[in-house]
């Protein structure tokens, strides 16, 4: 048995790559200079590690046959063989790439305008298409045989799904009253936190939130009461059962309560070039540094609206990346020492394959800073997902239901929001935990 | 709720024709009309076009049943799917790619030839399939399940969608006002003749009535005391994220009571159903048809299993005890129509469409359409067909 | 087949043009290459609700299911409308939750029909 950390090899498109057991399989790439991991579906445009938490969908490669596993979120073990997926020759050098000459051609809908008069041409455009732009690839037979896996059934008082700050603390309130706790989460317990900068407040103390979560986490995985589950909550169904997928089990849940602690996504920025690999959201920036521990970046740009600005571009420099520009969007100042802050908006993100070149435009000029690195850092949106699933099922119909572009519940009967999801603006694990006690307590007076 | 197509503005205080539903009945049979002349028509949805079980559909398309009734009906609708992205000036992505219908068993297999002979005799080329030449045709499927199979060739799938916005545009450049956001919330009559509408936006007159509303058709039935046995049943269906091509043509499992193909881009997409309906209006998809679509498609297809699922999806229709459709007028109330029942209503909806208007502006029920009489479902005689993937709770 | 696309391209001016060529290179839904330019292209045409938007450009229909576009199509309709907050709900959110392999759903004793 080898332990994380230890150095190992793994295959990759036939060359042989160094790396340390655990790492992301995306940070072995790209620390071996691979920014490139697949290509677009329709245009096929470049695209790199984005968004870091298996989000995305802009990193899937093959591992020992098995398609689409998502390089940022997948642990490297040693001895797998991994490939890109799409491009020909290769998600490299792909001559399928559809040049930005040839692109005003294929606007969404061109496909019912094309050929309508012809339609035995269209089936064979079809089917040329389907060769060309259909993705990635199929299973062998084995990788497929292997993913089978054994199903059981929980009936825990309250279940938690998101083991992140809030999701930790949740768990650990509902079972500090004696209810039953099953906590799931995909990939390491704690979450975005892990890799974030920021203090919170816990038991009287201002503790680093990384240091806090890591330390929650621990206390959950130690918990009797609190059963961990790696994996995803498929969906809250209508019957009340939340099946979690896990890596080799399925265990259909049917709780008391259920806890959504999902947390929060990045949200991309909306300028020319913000697919481009090295265009990367913030908090795939803190994991590749400050878990992966892996700085394939020289210079960094980074865009924001908020506070996250500021502390993007200190965890960059303490990383060894040069920031050279802090661009704030909504005209705020920066704080740090250091980079230039800017106000203004990012004009083009430029690069053949990947960024080279970033263009601010501040009031009437254009700006252009050499950079491999433009990071992200707009405010995160919640999580919304299995709360809004929640608020659909509930009404019967996912057309009929009121509330606005989010509109996910916070709290109903049966369910609580916490954390992020909630849209809470400050991370308060403190918060988290008083509403797992009440959630448990809860739970309580409906079970027994 | 508005698509390329949609009358902005409230609808008229009259129209010659009011069709209920923005479904793909309800939008072929307006845009057939209007074909004949009759170009004052309105349709009225509640959703947006394409909003119910059309744009929520598996896409399949053939006409090789095995009846007389159905072979026919549906052979007039594939006819017409060919010829649709030219005449409606949208390539509504017809994809003739073949339609097979799978033989797992040996009792399916001792059933084919009669089965292509017959439906020979109707007029429907189809071939049937040895297990090595299904095997050569699908090649991943499981060999323990692929005995053999009826293969047509011109059968194949459609972009729901596509036909829908085909329709709707061709309807409306040629004068239909088609409206949504509007509940249709009754049938007015006079003296036993209908007189119009009542809808949330006010009443609208027509003499001409035609009830499209796929799953709550029965609904609008009640408001005029139309009794038929009508229920409503939910389907679900999955779809993967892109893979290699690996399924040329569309596939259907009378065994496993599923049905697939794989898009354009990629992506697998399949349903499957258990013995008997699932009656319910809901939206909602569930665990257990999750887990029975997966499970089924696996053993198809064992690779399927290193395949990801993106979404599941559920639908709603309305079906009859025969699972074939109502096509005509309503017995005992002059003026309304009726094109309710359909469980196969995206393939069937151009030549249903076709006839219904013919039968509509002649006042002659075409020959093709007479058996789909609603009176028949009144008197018992039920038509019978035997390569639905679809039975009831008895049959099983 | 590219008269048509082409001649729009050519009677914009060419402030015009170059934004819409910009935008082409805005991509909003990433997983589906949907640009900016599709978005307005679309809301032009007519798609102006966000469900039919959805069917029209294929956006919230990727491998992340709308995880990362759901915000951007948010704030595109809203410009569209003329600002504020969109004002229809966004398109619904349908299991899973994240993407599952089929195998790990197989279940021997759980299916209904012929195959059971
Ligand atoms: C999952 C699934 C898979 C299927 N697969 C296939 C397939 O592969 N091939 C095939 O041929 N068929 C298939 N079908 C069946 C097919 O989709 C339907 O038969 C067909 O779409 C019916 O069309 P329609 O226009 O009658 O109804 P719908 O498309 O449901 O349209 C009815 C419309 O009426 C509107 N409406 C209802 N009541 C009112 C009212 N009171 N006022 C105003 N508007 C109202 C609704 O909003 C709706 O838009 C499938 C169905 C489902 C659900
Ligand atoms: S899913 Fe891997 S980078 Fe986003
Ligand atoms: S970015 Fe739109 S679906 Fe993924």
């Amino acid at each position: 048995m080898t332990s994380a950390g230890e150095k190992v090899t793994f295959t990759f498109e036939g060359r042989t790559l160094t790396a340390r057991r655990g790492q992301s399989v995306a940070s072995a790439l790209m620390q071996s200079g691979t920014t490139v991991l697949t290509r677009s579906f329709k245009y096929r445009r470049p695209r790199g590690y984005t968004c870091g938490y298996d989000v995305c969908g802009s990193c899937p490669v093959t591992v020992d046959g098995l398609p689409g596993v998502s390089a940022c979120s997948t642990p490297v073990q040693g001895g797998e063989s991994v490939d890109r997926e799409r491009g020909w020759p290769s998600a490299d050098r792909d001559v399928m790439r559809v040049s930005d000459l040839m692109a005003p051609l294929l606007p969404a809908g061109f496909q019912f305008r094309l050929f309508r008069s012809h339609p035995r041409l269209a089936h064979l455009a079809e089917k040329v298409m389907a060769r060309v732009a259909g993705a990635g690839r199929f299973p062998t037979a084995e990788a497929a045989a292997a993913t089978r896996t054994l199903t059981s059934t929980a009936r825990p008082d309250v279940l938690v799904v998101g083991g992140g700050l809030s999701g930790c603390a949740a768990a650990l309130g509902a079972a500090s009253t004696g209810a039953s706790v099953a906590l799931v989460h995909r990939g390491p317990l704690g979450g975005r936190a892990l890799a974030r900068s920021g203090s919170a407040a816990w038991e009287g103390t201002t503790t680093p939130v990384a240091a806090l979560a890591a330390r929650l986490a621990d206390e959950v995985r130690a918990h009797e009461a609190i059963d961990v589950l790696d994996g995803t909550a498929l969906s809250w169904f209508e019957t009340g059962v939340v099946p979690v997928v896990g890596g080799d089990r399925v265990v259909d849940m049917w709780p008391t309560q259920l806890v959504v602690a999902t947390g929060s996504y990045d949200v991309p920025g909306l300028f020319p070039g913000n697919d481009k690999p090295g265009v990367v959201l913030a908090d795939g920036v803190s994991k590749m540094l400050r878990v992966d521990g892996v700085v394939p970046w020289r210079r960094a740009v980074v865009l924001t609206d908020c506070e996250r600005g500021d502390v993007l571009a200190a965890q960059l420099r303490e990383a060894g990346v040069e920031v050279v520009a802090v661009v704030h969007q909504d005209g705020a100042d920066g704080t740090l020492p250091g980079p230039r802050h800017l106000t203004g908006r990012i004009e083009a993100a430029r690069g053949l394959k990947t960024l080279r070149a970033v263009d601010v435009r501040v009031g009437g000029r254009v700006e252009t800073f050499d950079t491999d690195l433009l990071c992200v850092a707009l405010r995160e949106r919640p999580a919304d997902d299995l709360a809004l699933q929640w608020r659909y099922v509930s009404a019967g119909s996912p057309t009929s239901v009121a509330g606005g572009w989010s509109g996910a519940p916070v709290d109903e009967d049966g369910l609580a929001v916490v954390g992020s999801a909630a849209g809470w603006l400050e991370d308060d694990p403190e918060q988290a935990r008083a509403v797992g006690e009440a959630v448990g307590a809860r739970a309580a007076g409906v079970a027994r | 709720m508005t698509l390329p197509g949609v009358t902005a503005g409230p609808p008229a205080s009259s129209y010659d024709v009011v069709i209920v539903g923005a479904g793909v009945q309800g939008l072929a049979t307006a845009y057939e009309l209007a074909r004949r002349g009759v170009t004052n028509v309105a349709v009225v949805d509640r959703s947006w076009p394409g909003g119910g079980a059309s744009g929520r559909n598996g896409e399949m398309i053939r006409s090789a049943f095995s009846s007389r009734e159905w072979t026919q009906l549906f052979e007039l609708s594939l006819k017409r799917f060919a010829e649709l992205s030219a005449e409606l000036d949208f390539n509504i992505l017809f994809s003739p790619s073949g339609y097979l219908v799978l033989a797992s068993t040996e009792e399916e297999v001792a059933g084919q030839d009669a089965i292509a002979a017959a439906q020979a005799a109707y007029g429907v080329e189809t071939e049937v399939l040895g297990a090595a030449q299904v095997r050569k045709l699908v090649p991943h499927l499981n060999p323990d399940l692929a005995l053999g199979g009826i293969l047509q060739r011109k059968g194949g799938f459609a972009h729901h969608d596509a036909v829908v916005w085909g329709y709707l545009r061709a309807a409306a450049r040629a004068g239909v006002s088609v409206f949504s956001g509007i509940d249709v919330l009754g049938v007015t009559t006079a003296g036993g003749r209908v007189t119009g509408v009542r809808t949330s936006a006010g009443d609208i007159a027509a003499d001409v009535v035609v009830n499209a509303a796929g799953t709550t058709s029965d609904d609008l039935n009640q408001t005029v005391g139309v009794e038929l046995p009508l229920i409503k049943a939910r389907l679900e269906m999955i779809v993967t994220e892109p893979v290699k091509p690996f399924l040329s043509c569309a596939l259907a499992s009378p065994h496993m009571l599923g049905y697939c193909h794989q898009t354009a881009r990629g992506e697998f997409v399949g349903g499957t159903e258990r013995p008997g309906a699932d009656e319910t209006d809901s939206l909602n998809t569930t665990y257990h048809m999750l887990r029975d679509t997966a499970t089924k498609w696996v053993k198809l297809f064992p690779s399927l299993a290193g395949v990801r699922i993106l979404r599941s999806w559920a639908g709603t229709v309305s079906q009859t005890p025969d699972f074939a459709p109502v096509l005509g007028e309503a017995p005992g109330v002059p003026g309304y129509w009726l094109s309710v029942g359909w469980i196969y209503g995206f393939m069937g909806a151009p030549g249903a469409a076709q006839l219904l208007a013919e039968a509509i502006t002649t006042g002659r029920v075409p020959d093709t359409m007479a058996p789909f009489g609603a009176q028949r479902l009144l008197d018992g005689r039920l038509i019978e067909e035997n390569t639905l993937v679809v039975i009831s709770e008895e049959a099983s | 087949m590219i008269r048509q696309p082409f001649r729009r391209w050519r009677e914009r001016t060419p402030g015009r043009r170059r934004s819409a060529a910009l935008d082409r290179r805005t991509l909003v839904c990433p997983c589906h290459d949907a640009t900016l330019f599709d978005l307005r292209n679309s809301w032009d045409e007519g798609y102006q609700h966000p469900e039919t938007l959805k069917r029209a450009t294929a956006v919230f229909m990727g491998p992340c299911q709308g995880k990362m576009c759901a915000k951007l199509v948010g704030n595109v309709v809203a410009e569209l409308q003329g600002g504020g907050e969109p004002e229809q709900r966004r398109p619904s959110v349908r299991p899973p939750l994240f993407p599952v392999r089929m195998g790990d759903l197989v279940h021997e004793d759980e299916v209904g029909g012929g195959a059971a």
